[in-house]
């Protein structure tokens, strides 16, 4: 069942819009967004966790318009829809400590006696594996790994059904990263819970998500089953993601050149970094269409998914430059 | 000063203070002396009814002395115990001036800076008004309209002072409020004003605080400038801005009953601002 | 020939010793990787190899090329870190003077070595060839160049400036992994095609596995276990390596596709 939806949504700083009638679904079970900085999924994650209204389009919450929910709604948003951000250390009030921090989210909702928070709050540190006595530290006092903890026990104090989780271990340490990731995994299964994880690292997604979308420059240009974009990306945006990630003892990544072109402004917006643009994608916005299983906006979709890998460009070497001018 | 006023400061800034910066604990010190020689003034003032409107005509103009540590003004008052008394007045002026463009000042600021909109553009646009006058100008020329008076010099004041507490908390706290805390307590439902109290008032307070005890000193001397042109403080009061305009005259004959007022003032607006500085020199780090 | 040459290094902050390097060696067209977490002394490590680590006190012997870093006279340790190593780092923008085109920034440096004139211009546009930079660059003002750019300009200076020597402190992990890619590319480039010696310090095993010849393996300050890359990633002999190892999130392999449009092939590289 689709808890938390984004339909045609547009959304804008002022006149300049980041993202691009998205659509996208979160359902029960884990869904990765995938983007780099600047593709809008940070914007993206306000809009779903009704920080940031759409300029245009709906974000749906279970039947209804996030937008036009009335208080008691939207109180129930608020208890259903919960955030984790990536550094905890921004994430906690940095004069608060992480029992208060926690207790906060235990009783914006409920009365409590004192007795019956300091046990919740035990139990909610417990729960994210850390010792109950960390209670009375403050964020400065907490490593990495245990400021994201606190910050994911505070998103469970209101006992929510789904999780934003916006790049929430991309500032950690790897192996602490390892943790955090099957720390989430876990409570996910327990509790129930839906998440949206929002990355850029492929390897996060492949492992905790069934589905994904691919954002570009604030357009979903690939979206399925996040096993299919990984190892037959149909987009070639999503293929230079994959390759360019370095593998243990692997091939050296693949740089896929022109990174600092910027999007194209009309037809394909990837068509300056892609080893692919023919004229058609200069002429014609690519709309999402079915291919193999999954939804991709490209016109030689088909093409991408039935080349070998190891034909990907890489990046040009010698004097000639990948760089196309800034606007 | 209380037990507990006495723990907080030891506390927070002043400890952390201690060894970092030797001028500003010497600012604090010298501060803290101010202080209790304007809450003990009663008790240490050799001539306690000096303070007021004795008269002792046939002492008048008594240099320096060991009966009279800073000598005797026109009328024969301890000059020593006038100043301690005129620290009372001093410090009076700069707390009450202090807290209420602090308090005006930190409430708008932090309003416009959370909310944002038309909201920020209303108080802005009004801070932008009056910091538009000199400040000088406005509160003399709003002490000229007032009866002279130490409330006519705070209120005069203040109303020049708290347009910039609410132009700095309000950056400050915009930029708070794009915290990931306050982005945190907006999705767990906490409402607004709760959000503003818990999380972006107690974090937008630090450069306020170091502001208002950079601005004590500030204050000090506006008064003084106030109480010299005739606009504030009046006979019999101890102040000293008022006593260094009665006594100017007099600088060339009689030193004294101009010259220690005059140190007064220098040394207290002089701790008010390194102890300001100290205090930014640290909480910026 | 070693470029680098680091013998009992030990720095301590008090009577905590915050790293403890036995040996390291850094040879021409080498890529040596110091690996570890925040805290592990990696960092530290490699600021000493320029006499960077303040307020501390190091002990041992590092050579930098023929200069003894820890004896050497401050003029001597400005030749170093101006022209014979390149320190890059996370953030590249913060060390670029805002108000300065690259170019401009570029030229100072190289007059301050008495390059001029048409000479440093030549040198200059070499020098971001280099690192696959379009000259036009030059031409920017730092705001105006992404994180990947920067973090490229940086090591065009050094090479323009005649650097051996790379020293890289986790160049890539404020960027995004397409650029990422070229960063590494770009230091791969250099090690295999000018002979530079590269010390790089990351946490991303994966990454490092890409590129480094050898791998020092660091945590709390001590080395736990180094040797070649290929080795240490094959046989992990320290449980922590094997806990570094096993925490890289693994990608499924790309599945081989049948090779249809032949016209795709255009772009295949040497």
């Amino acid at each position: 069942m689709t808890l938390l939806a984004a339909e045609g949504v547009t959304l804008a700083y002022g006149a300049t819009a980041v993202v691009h009638d998205v659509t996208l679904a979160v359902d029960e079970g884990g869904v990765g967004l995938i983007g780099e900085s600047g593709s809008g999924k940070t914007t993206l994650a306000r809009a779903l966790l009704g920080l940031m209204r759409p300029r245009s389009g709906v974000v749906r919450y279970g039947a209804g318009d996030l937008a036009r929910l009335g208080r008691a709604g939207r109180a129930e948003f608020r208890r259903a829809v919960q955030p984790v951000f990536q550094d905890g250390s921004e994430a906690l009030d940095p004069r608060m400590t992480a029992g208060a921090s926690i207790t906060e989210a235990l009783t914006t909702h409920h009365r409590m006696s004192g007795a019956e928070r300091r046990d919740r709050v035990a139990a909610l540190l417990a729960d994210v594996g850390l010792d109950p006595a960390l209670a009375a530290r403050r964020p400065h006092e907490m490593s990495g790994g245990q400021r994201q903890r606190v910050a994911i026990a505070r998103a469970l104090a209101v006992e929510p059904r789904l999780l934003v989780l916006d790049e929430p271990t991309s500032a950690l340490d790897v192996t602490v990263q390892a943790r955090i990731l099957d720390l989430l995994e876990r409570l996910a299964a327990e509790h129930g819970l839906g998440y949206l994880l929002i990355t850029h690292n492929l390897g996060v997604v492949g492992r905790l998500c069934r589905t994904s979308s691919v954002l570009f420059a604030g357009r979903v240009v690939e979206s399925g089953p996040t096993r299919e974009l990984l190892t037959r990306p149909a987009h070639p945006y999503t293929r230079a993601l994959r390759d360019a990630v370095p593998r243990l003892g692997g091939e050296p990544p693949r740089a896929a050149g022109r990174t600092e072109a910027a999007a194209a402004a009309t037809g394909c917006p990837f068509r300056l970094r892609c080893p692919l643009a023919v004229d058609r994608c200069r002429e014609a916005t690519p709309q999402a269409r079915e291919v193999e299983g999954r939804k991709v906006a490209c016109h030689r979709a088909e093409e991408v998914l039935h080349t070998p890998a190891s034909s990907a460009p890489r990046v040009p070497h010698g004097g000639e430059t990948p760089d196309a001018p800034r606007q | 000063m209380t037990a507990p006023a006495l723990t907080t400061l030891r506390r927070t800034p002043l400890r952390r203070l201690a060894g970092v910066d030797r001028l500003a604990v010497a600012g604090a010190v010298l501060l803290g002396v101010v202080v209790l020689a304007a809450l003990l003034a009663p008790w240490i003032a050799p001539y306690p009814g000096d303070g007021g409107s004795a008269t002792h005509p046939l002492e008048a103009l008594l240099p320096p002395s060991g009966a009279h540590w800073f000598g005797t003004d026109q009328v024969g008052r301890d000059v020593f115990s006038r100043v301690l008394f005129g620290a009372r007045t001093s410090l009076l002026i700069a707390v009450a001036v202090l807290a209420v463009s602090g308090v005006a000042g930190v409430v708008l600021g932090v309003v416009a800076g959370y909310a944002g909109g038309w909201a920020r553009d209303v108080i802005m646009r009004v801070t932008d008004i009056f910091l538009a006058f000199p400040a000088l100008l406005l509160s003399l020329a709003l002490a000229v309209v007032l009866q002279p008076s130490v409330t006519t010099v705070i209120v005069a004041i203040a109303v020049t002072w708290w347009p910039w507490y609410a132009r700095l908390t309000a950056s400050v706290a915009a930029s708070v409020a794009t915290r990931g805390f306050v982005d945190s307590a907006r999705c767990l439902g906490v409402p607004a004003p709760l959000i503003v109290l818990r999380h972006v008032l107690p974090n937008s307070l630090t450069p306020v605080l170091v502001q208002l005890s950079l601005d004590g000193g500030g204050v000090i001397l506006t008064a003084a400038a106030l109480s010299y042109l005739g606009l504030g403080a009046h006979e019999p009061t101890s102040e000293w801005g008022l006593m260094v305009q009665q006594g100017q005259s007099l600088f060339t004959t009689d030193w004294w009953v101009v010259t220690f007022p005059g140190l007064a003032i220098l040394v207290t607006a002089f701790s008010f601002n390194v102890l300001g500085e100290g205090l930014r020199a640290r909480l910026s780090r | 020939m070693n470029l680098i040459s680091v013998r009992d290094l030990v720095v301590r902050i008090g009577d905590r010793v915050i790293a403890s390097v036995p040996e390291l060696d850094v040879a021409a067209g080498e890529c040596v990787a110091l690996v570890g977490e925040s805290g592990s002394g990696k960092t530290t490590t490699l600021l000493s190899t320029l006499g960077l680590v303040h307020g501390a006190d190091v002990r041992g012997r590092i050579m930098v090329g023929d200069v003894d870093v820890l004896t050497a006279s401050p003029a001597r340790l400005r030749e170093i870190r101006g022209s014979r190593a390149a320190l890059v780092m996370q953030s590249p923008q913060a060390a670029l003077n805002p108000t300065m085109r690259l170019g401009t920034l570029m030229s100072r440096a190289l007059a301050r070595h008495g390059v001029k004139g048409a000479d440093a211009r030549e040198r200059a546009e070499e020098g971001v060839r280099a690192v696959l930079l379009d000259p036009e660059i030059l031409r920017r003002y730092p705001h105006q160049v992404s994180g990947g750019q920067a973090q490229r300009f940086a090591i065009a200076l050094a090479l323009a400036l005649g650097a051996q020597v790379v020293l890289a402190d986790e160049p890539t992990s404020a960027l995004d992994v397409t650029v990422q890619a070229e960063v590494v590319a770009v230091l791969r480039r250099l090690r295999d095609e000018r002979g530079l010696a590269v010390l790089l310090v990351s946490h991303d095993l994966a990454l490092v596995s890409t590129i480094a010849d050898r791998v020092v393996v660091m945590r709390d300050g001590a080395v736990v276990e180094s040797g070649s890359a290929a080795e240490v990633f094959a046989r992990p002999s320290d449980p922590y390596t094997r806990e570094l190892i096993a925490a890289v999130p693994e990608l499924p392999e790309a599945v081989p596709a049948p090779p249809e449009p032949a016209d795709l092939h255009e772009g295949e590289g040497p």
